[in-house]
């Protein structure tokens, strides 16, 4: 009754993180357990060294966005692709999909590049819908690159290592994005004018200028996949680096507008924080009520193979990524459905990147997905003209998502196992 | 309450700073000269508890919260203000509890004299729960009793020009 009163409030627009402690607590009262059990649980945070790069990630992001780095991106990769037809969508896609990964799934890309990208696709000829389409379903491309903030997250939430994660990111990453590209290609091929050829000056000019913030994802990489520096120093370097560079070489953030930054940034890492917090306390009660388990023998009654308990799951999951935001979606699900994934023998870093796949695709997709309210406020645009023109993009990434889904090898390709 | 407003943000400023200036300063010395201040990481790792807390303080009174939000579009304009008031009373609530309950487990901590790192008691940094939590809980309780004001947060069925 209590949890029933508590969603329909939270479906209402009470704060997450109000209704998930409330549930603890309840949770906790009725098992008879001293409630200072929640803040000993939120005082876990303290006490998970992982947890450091996420601030610092956000803030080298927000900087990023802050600076001009995004209209470089865009001439740099104007520049290097306009001569293929459908090139400059293909450059939006790439663009979109690298800024994310540095800023996250805090809506940033559409806010921060659609204004830039739009005009520049209506220039070019691109038709309304096609444009649009691709700047919605852009907003969430690239979480699955690193340094993305949700694959560091469910590394904290399912305790899996965070480069291994990365690494498995890459190819279904770069499939998404491929595959989209290849749409935009033949879209270019079909409907616009010929491109001008390309101009290999120009490019090197323009190279020289993003060159600053092009290397910077091969530093934080590198660094970490060589083992050179732990997760947590990678995000104090790649906020070091992105200070450096904005503020000394290209001067355009100043010394002022850090506060506001800062703020603006750590309201959001605040926000994040606070449902993990709640959230901690509440699966930790999940876990000693073994609920995860109770749930895995129901579903185990009525599904027997692995690849029904995958197709249901994605079914789930897109659900769960239409209605709830990434952050809460991933600290909240991850802990029930990881038990039930690895009994059926799902590995913990492929369920991950199924889990990202979804959750990117959920933001997208009609009737509530973020990114089309983002859009629809971005754009000014009828929230249904956004419904329609996600809908191709929208079949291409659910073709990707099942080839993410059954062929595991995808993701565990460069894992040792 | 604007000195307030500008007494949190330069709290939650000054933290991060901190924590920027010492993970930086733990990383040279680690790599510039092989040693390392031993209480240098539990203290970055509080702090992150910390901002992160101190963060969560300025989106209850930015109304910035994450939130579902699912059937928001669906409420009748008549009874959305009344709502606001009940969903309001309810967090004022629960932030009420979880202060109260922070406050008994810091009390708990102090007379088991627990220690975070070295010589620094865990009380002491485990106070900004009772402090986060009962600043929040009054907001959420003025914010009952204020008139409510109609947000508007987005209208995306309106028509482009």
């Amino acid at each position: 009754m209590i949890s029933f009163v508590t969603a329909l409030l939270a479906a209402l627009g009470l704060p997450l993180f109000i209704a998930i402690s409330a549930l603890a607590m309840f949770s906790f009262y009725v098992a008879e357990i001293d409630l200072t059990v929640l803040s000993i649980e939120m005082y876990r945070i303290a006490e998970t060294p992982t947890l450091t790069a996420i601030p610092l990630f956000a803030f080298a992001g927000f900087i990023l966005a802050e600076s001009k780095a995004a209209n470089r991106l865009v001439a740099c990769s104007k520049a290097l692709l306009g001569w293929l037809p459908g090139g400059l969508g293909i450059m939006a896609l790439v663009v979109c999909a690298l800024f994310t990964s540095l800023t996250g799934a805090s809506g940033m890309t559409i806010v921060a590049l659609g204004g830039l990208l739009y005009p520049a696709l209506q220039k070019a000829h691109y038709d309304e819908r096609f444009s649009l389409g691709l700047l919605t379903t852009s907003g969430s491309l690239g979480l699955l690159f690193p340094p993305s903030l949700p694959l560091i997250i469910y590394g904290i939430v399912a305790q899996t290592p965070i480069d291994d994660l990365f690494i498995a990111g890459i190819l279904p990453g770069l499939l998404l994005v491929c595959s989209l590209s290849l749409y935009a290609y033949i879209y270019g091929r079909r409907h616009l004018p010929p491109t001008p050829p390309a101009d290999s000056g120009q490019a090197l000019a323009r190279l020289r200028e993003s060159f600053w913030e092009l290397i910077l994802p091969f530093i934080v990489l590198g660094g970490i996949f060589s083992g050179i520096i732990a997760l947590s120093e990678a995000a104090v370097l790649c906020a070091t680096y992105v200070l450096i560079v904005e503020m000394c070489i290209k001067r355009e953030v100043a010394l002022g507008d850090l506060p506001r930054i800062i703020r603006e940034c750590m309201v959001l890492v605040g926000g994040i924080f606070i449902i993990l917090a709640a959230a901690m306390a509440y699966t930790s009660f999940l876990i000693d009520a073994q609920i995860p388990n109770r749930l895995l023998d129901t579903i185990a009654e009525h599904i027997e193979s692995k690849l029904l308990f995958l197709i249901l799951l994605n079914v789930f999951l897109l659900v769960v990524g239409c209605t709830l935001d990434m952050f809460s979606a991933l600290i909240l699900v991850v802990p029930l459905v990881l038990p039930i994934a690895q009994a059926y023998e799902v590995h913990p870093v492929h369920l991950g990147i199924i889990f990202l796949t979804n959750l990117e695709i959920g933001y997208s997709t009609p009737p509530v997905g973020l990114n089309l309210f983002i859009a629809s406020m971005r754009f000014n645009k009828p929230i249904l003209t956004l419904y329609i023109a996600s809908l191709p993009y929208l079949a291409i990434m659910l073709i990707c998502l099942i080839l993410v889904t059954y062929l595991p090898s995808l993701s565990l390709f460069f894992i040792t196992p | 309450m604007g000195r307030l407003r500008a007494l949190e943000d330069g709290v939650l400023v000054f933290l991060f700073a901190v924590l920027f200036l010492l993970s930086v300063g733990q990383i040279a010395l680690r790599n510039a000269f092989v040693q390392t201040m031993p209480w240098a990481d539990p203290l970055v790792r509080h702090l992150v508890m910390w901002v992160g807390l101190w963060g969560a303080l300025i989106a209850t009174r930015e109304d910035r919260h994450l939130s579902i939000e699912a059937l928001k579009p669906f409420i009748p304009q008549k009874i959305a203000g009344p709502l606001q008031r009940v969903l309001h009373a309810f967090s004022a609530l629960v932030c009420g509890l979880l202060c109260w309950h922070s406050i008994r487990f810091v009390a708990q901590e102090k007379s088991y004299a627990t220690k975070a790192f070295q010589d620094v008691d865990a009380w002491v940094l485990q106070l900004v729960f009772p402090l986060v939590f009962s600043l929040m809980t009054i907001r959420y309780a003025k914010r009952m009793l204020k008139k409510p004001v109609h947000s508007q947060p987005f209208q995306p069925l309106a028509d482009s020009p």
